[in-house]
């Protein structure tokens, strides 16, 4: 087969699934938070939009329907498992309202950016091995969209645009708290972005790259395979890991649309598909950046013993994508829990945080990494 | 009572009490505003001493010490009257427990529960507990007329309803029979209860032992809503309360006006709020015979009232109030109204001066008052109908069963080119209108109207018009207001000011409001006007809903307070109303 | 420090200046981190734990172990539907004194009264019409404890579901026949 048509090929069915995967796990995500919240609180949570056996009826042909018994025919795969499908369907027949304030443009503007810089940015996120032999055919296919050499700058240069649609939001909805609730976003993103990169370059340091796959692949070949950055550069790991949650405007860092102060914060002004797509934007952001502290500090896709990272098998690359997918669970369920766990803090703590704490650690840590790489190695 | 007006002090309790030579302590402590509880004794009868409940210690009594009852004993100079102490508590106590011997107990299923002075003492003064184990006794439970029944179980004996019949109705149908714990109130043989005022003993009745059969067992006190009105049944006006539940009227209670009705009112007055309810009552608007929405009648009435062009004519009744009859002339202009007035009816005087008056017509005088003589109204309008003239002939008949209109002048009604009647009854030989309004029975009014003794009293709307009815004084307001005579409708008292400043003999500084609940008499609308400003509401102290028993409305409690501003206490306080106020 | 107690709140003059530890505060109590992972530990441990929640129109809430703090549905104490009690002739007991009405704190009864049928001599007066409605009622009770008759009570019947609003108003005739023991069967619970 010609090498070029494979190549588009290629490029082609990553792209849909980049873009097809927060499409297709957000409403499991949503799932899992809304668990994962109620069994912390003590509650059962949602279980009564349920996907049963039964419902497999739907695709028999009529001869065949209500054949199965009905013990079997009621009982529910995972309980409450169609209430994302619900909460979507009830979110797509939400009356839309535009407040007669709004700036009608840069209102429509605002969900469409915050959701497509980020999820664009997920294409430089490598979710398997680079060098699968597709089918046994000889051609090689590197498991990552957009296989940029300047992988975390690229990623950081467009997914950074994501609080565009925060800030345009705000701006657009032409009411006050929005608008209060998109400057504190704005602020808290730029600020906490400094000490994400100046950690960011201390695990760049280290690995002395910043392609996204070669990264893996440092953190898959050095100390037998064990040589993942959060083990090489723990405060790094922590300090990103503590950025995310604010670049992602989770709890404990919510302040963009802290209830009890700001309503709703930015999206405040927005019903319906349109706080639908704030809503996914801001789910695939928790993706994108759960996918990167993988990449970065927890070997991405490799795993010791279990993954080669320069083996060529089909099986080898499927391994090695699941291994991705258990990580980024892994992360994502992490930050749901502790969204469940921690309060919110007060704005001033939340600055104090950011530039006296973070930032000076951060920067200490290039410095001592930096000294120590150049004289030890 | 100022200073000026007694002849000398005594004490009740430590308070000084203003008396006048012959009053007995109960009556001198009530007009003071200290409350002696009482059964037997009522202000307008005569003092009977038999249920000592009002027993109070004092001194200069022979022999010294010894309990006296404060209703038969008269206040003398100097004289100090323990009223509230643990000696007469006791006493109270005492008084109560024998007069609970023998009654049923049957409070909740009494109709008197709720406004029970038996009830309201027992609370007040009486034991939590009885100590009698023997068996009640059994008197008998009977009709004694057409509107009053007799539970004999629940009678204290006090008197009340004997000494009314004798005293006040004159008639003397009711006596004690039987002995000791077996007497009771009974008519005499082959007599029945059916005096002109017989509804009253039910009222005096302080206990629920006499009944009015009309309303019995239909509703609770508690529940009743009281509006203070006048009876516009006929030319004594008596001074009523509706009491209504529900949005109906369920009973008529007389009201104490001195100058009226003294604290009666007669059996035909007590039952007229039937007429409200009565199936001939017109519900429904008509245009040309066909039923039509009130507002497409109403429209019409408007469009004939500027097409007639000023060719106006009226006829009213002596049941239309001051405002409507005021509203009606401006509308008339110039043109001729006729008025007609119900027949004379049956009278009957009271020994103690109340009378049922002969005059049918709650506002004859009312109609002298605002239109002047009238006697050559109805030749005038048989006159301007029979020349063809008349554009628009407006019928206000608000006369239950129809107003009594002479053949000639319905006769002559043909001939106007429109014909607007505001009915209240829908009875044959009732004119044939080309635009038929329900008009409004008295209960449902607003309005001044003028009694046979010359006094202007308050009609309230104590329920909405019943059906499509509107307000008939809204009504004629619009006509007037369609044919440019005035910009807007005002409520009856902004319609009474105007009435007042056009009619300056009658109704002279009269003020709708300062008419209270008593009335003025025509003439001395300046005279009666407050001192003050008018403005500063007097403060009663306000109990719930549930407390307004007749101890509250008793004889000697009652005040002449024209507002009555409901204020809790402790609110009273927090907006400054000094404590001495409750 | 006199600036101390300022900045204990974090406004004020020096709310910028990082705040004096608390006593007993170490440097790794500063940074937040055994205090989150003690959080993650507490919410890791109700993760875990058995969750109380009754499925309640499949399970049944009684719970007999519960049976003596008065919770449950089952439960003979509990309060729920109002039955009008029946006299030995199949009368209703009620005199309509409208007691009930009066107590009645979320005023949901109606009742009006008429005159009792000449032939019934041991009463005077009875419930022209008689109507609760469920919907604004509280279940409190005082209706019952203000009954001189004993001719109201709750029963311990609470699963009633209807289609439409009119339903929860119960008249006389439903009141007199409605049965505490026709209600709908649930599992017990797991």
């Amino acid at each position: 087969m010609n090498e070029t048509l494979v190549a588009v090929l290629a490029v082609l069915v990553k792209a849909v699934i980049i873009v097809g995967f927060p499409l297709a796990i957000v409403p499991g995500l949503i799932y899992l938070e809304r668990k994962v919240c109620s069994y912390i609180q003590g509650r059962i949570g949602p279980n009564r939009v349920n996907l049963t056996i039964g419902h497999i009826d739907y695709l028999l042909p009529p001869s065949m329907r209500g054949a199965l018994p009905v013990g079997l025919a009621r009982f529910k795969l995972i309980p409450g498992s169609l209430q994302p499908l619900a909460d979507g369907i009830k979110l797509a027949f939400k009356e839309e309202i535009v407040p007669a304030q709004a700036d009608k443009l840069l209102y429509f503007m605002a969900p469409v950016l915050a959701f497509v810089p980020v999820a664009t940015a997920l294409a430089f996120i490598p979710f398997g091995t680079p060098t699968w032999d597709a089918f046994g055919s000889g051609h090689v296919i590197n498991l990552q969209l957009a296989s940029a050499n300047v992988g975390v700058l690229g990623l950081f240069a467009i997914g950074s645009l994501g609080v565009y649609g925060i800030a345009v939001g705000g701006w657009g909805s032409g009411s006050k708290f929005p608008l209060m609730g998109a400057v504190r976003s704005a602020a808290q993103m730029i600020s906490y972005e400094i000490a994400m990169a100046l950690a960011l370059l201390s695990a760049i340091v280290t690995a002395g790259t910043v392609d996204l796959q070669a990264f893996v692949l440092h953190q898959a070949t050095t100390w037998g395979g064990a040589g993942w950055l959060m083990f090489k550069q723990p405060l790094a790991a922590l300090i990103f890991l503590v950025a995310m949650f604010a670049e992602n405007n989770r709890l404990p860092f919510d302040l963009p649309e802290a209830e009890p102060e700001l309503v709703g914060g930015y999206h405040t002004e927005y019903s319906g598909l349109k706080f639908g797509i704030f809503f996914l934007g801001e789910y695939t952001a928790m993706i994108l950046m759960s996918g990167l502290f993988v990449t970065m500090f927890m070997g991405g896709w490799s795993l010791p013993l279990l993954i080669d990272p320069y083996a060529t098998g089909g099986l080898n690359a499927l391994l090695s994508a699941g291994v991705f997918l258990a990580k980024l669970f892994l992360v994502l369920g992490f930050q749901i829990w502790i969204r469940w766990t921690l309060p919110r803090f007060r704005y001033d703590q939340l600055m104090s945080l950011g530039w006296k704490k973070l930032v000076p650690l951060a920067l200490a840590n290039l410095v001592v990494s930096a000294i120590v790489l150049t004289f030890v190695s | 009572m100022t200073d000026t007006e007694h002849d000398f002090t005594f004490a009740i309790d430590g308070k000084s009490i203003p008396a006048r030579k012959g009053d007995t302590i109960l009556k001198a402590g009530l007009r003071a505003g200290v409350f002696i509880p009482h059964y037997c004794w009522h202000p307008g009868l005569t003092v009977a001493g038999n249920c000592r409940i009002c027993l109070v210690h004092a001194t200069k009594t022979m022999p010294p010490g010894k309990p006296v009852i404060a209703c038969a004993t008269q206040a003398v100079e100097g004289m100090e009257v323990e009223s509230d102490g643990p000696r007469t508590k006791a006493l109270r106590e005492g008084v109560m427990e024998f007069l609970l011997v023998n009654h049923p107990l049957d409070c909740p299923v009494c109709d008197q529960a709720g406004e029970c002075d038996l009830q309201q003492y027992s609370f007040d003064y009486g034991r939590a507990t009885s100590r009698f184990h023997e068996p009640k006794t059994q008197r008998p439970r009977k009709d004694l007329g057409p509107l009053i029944r007799f539970v004999g179980n629940r009678c204290i004996v006090c008197t009340r309803c004997v000494r009314f019949c004798e005293e006040v109705a004159g008639t003397g149908e009711l006596g004690v029979v039987g002995r000791g714990a077996m007497s009771w109130i009974d008519t005499f043989p082959g007599v029945q209860l059916d005096n002109p005022l017989s509804g009253c003993v039910a009222d005096l009745c302080p206990v629920g032992a006499l009944l009015d059969r009309d309303s019995m067992h239909t509703t609770r006190v508690w529940l009743l809503r009281g509006t203070e009105s006048a009876c516009g049944r006929c030319a004594t006006g008596c001074n009523i309360n509706v009491e209504t539940w529900n949005d109906q009227v369920r009973r008529l209670t007389p009201r104490e006006n001195q100058a009226v009705n003294r604290w009666w009112m007669c059996d035909e007055g007590r039952l007229s709020y039937k007429e409200a309810q009565a199936p001939t009552r017109v519900r429904r608007a008509r245009v040309d015979g066909r039923e039509a929405s009130f507002l497409d009648a109403l429209t019409r009435a408007t469009d004939e009232v500027r097409k007639a062009q000023g060719g106006v004519v009226a006829l009213t009744t002596g049941f239309a109030t001051n405002e409507e009859l005021f509203t009606l002339k401006a509308l008339v202009g110039k043109g001729p109204i006729a008025v007609a007035y119900a027949p004379d009816g049956s009278t009957f005087k009271a020994r103690d001066g109340f009378e049922i008056s002969r005059d049918k017509n709650p506002n004859r005088k009312g109609v002298e008052a605002v239109l002047g003589a009238t006697d050559a109204g109805e030749a005038a309008v048989i006159a301007a109908l029979e020349a063809g003239k008349v554009g628009l002939a407006i019928v206000h008949d608000g006369v239950p069963g129809g107003a009594p209109w002479s053949p000639t002048l319905l006769a002559a009604l043909k001939k106007a080119a429109a014909l607007l009647v505001l009915a209240h009854d829908d009875v044959p030989g009732a004119p044939a209108a080309t635009v038929l309004l329900p008009a409004m029975h008295w209960t449902e009014k607003e309005g001044t109207v003028v009694n046979g003794g010359g006094r202007v009293q308050r009609l309230r709307a104590a329920v909405p018009p019943t059906g499509d009815a509107r307000v008939d004084l809204e009504v004629l307001q619009e006509l007037a207001r369609a044919a440019a005579l005035q910009p807007r409708v005002l409520s009856a008292a902004g319609v009474f000011r105007k009435l007042a400043a056009a009619a300056p003999l009658s109704f002279d500084g009269m003020d709708y409001n300062g008419l209270g609940a008593l009335g003025v008499p025509l003439g001395e609308g300046r005279a009666a006007r407050p001192a003050s400003n008018g403005r500063a509401l007097p403060v009663v102290d306000a109990r719930t809903g549930y407390e307004a028993g007749p101890v509250s409305r008793a004889p000697g409690r009652a005040g002449d307070e024209q507002v009555r501003v409901s204020v809790h206490r402790e609110s009273a306080v927090g907006y400054g109303t000094p404590r001495g106020d409750l | 420090m006199i600036h101390a107690a300022h900045d204990d709140h974090g406004h004020g003059p020096h709310a910028h200046g990082d705040p004096e530890p608390a006593p007993g505060e170490s440097i790794a109590d500063r940074t937040y981190v055994p205090a989150v992972l003690r959080g993650i530990k507490l919410t890791l441990a109700r993760f875990l734990q058995k969750k109380f929640t009754v499925e309640y129109p499949e399970e049944s809430v009684y719970d007999a172990s519960y049976a003596d703090r008065g919770i449950g549905a089952s439960n003979p104490r509990h309060r729920g539907e109002h039955i009008l009690v029946k006299d030995e002739q199949g009368r209703e007991k009620c005199v309509a004194c409208l007691l009930c009405m009066a107590a009645c704190p979320a005023l949901c009864i109606h009742i009006e009264p008429e005159p009792a049928p000449a032939e019934w001599t041991d009463r005077e007066r009875r419930p022209k019409v008689f109507e609760i409605d469920m919907l604004r009622c509280i279940y409190c009770g005082y209706c019952e404890e203000a009954c001189p008759c004993d001719a109201i009570r709750l029963t311990p019947k609470f699963y009633q579901p209807t289609t439409s609003r009119t339903e929860r108003v119960y008249d006389k005739q439903r009141l007199l026949e409605n049965n505490p023991d026709a209600q709908v069967p649930q599992r017990p619970r797991k």
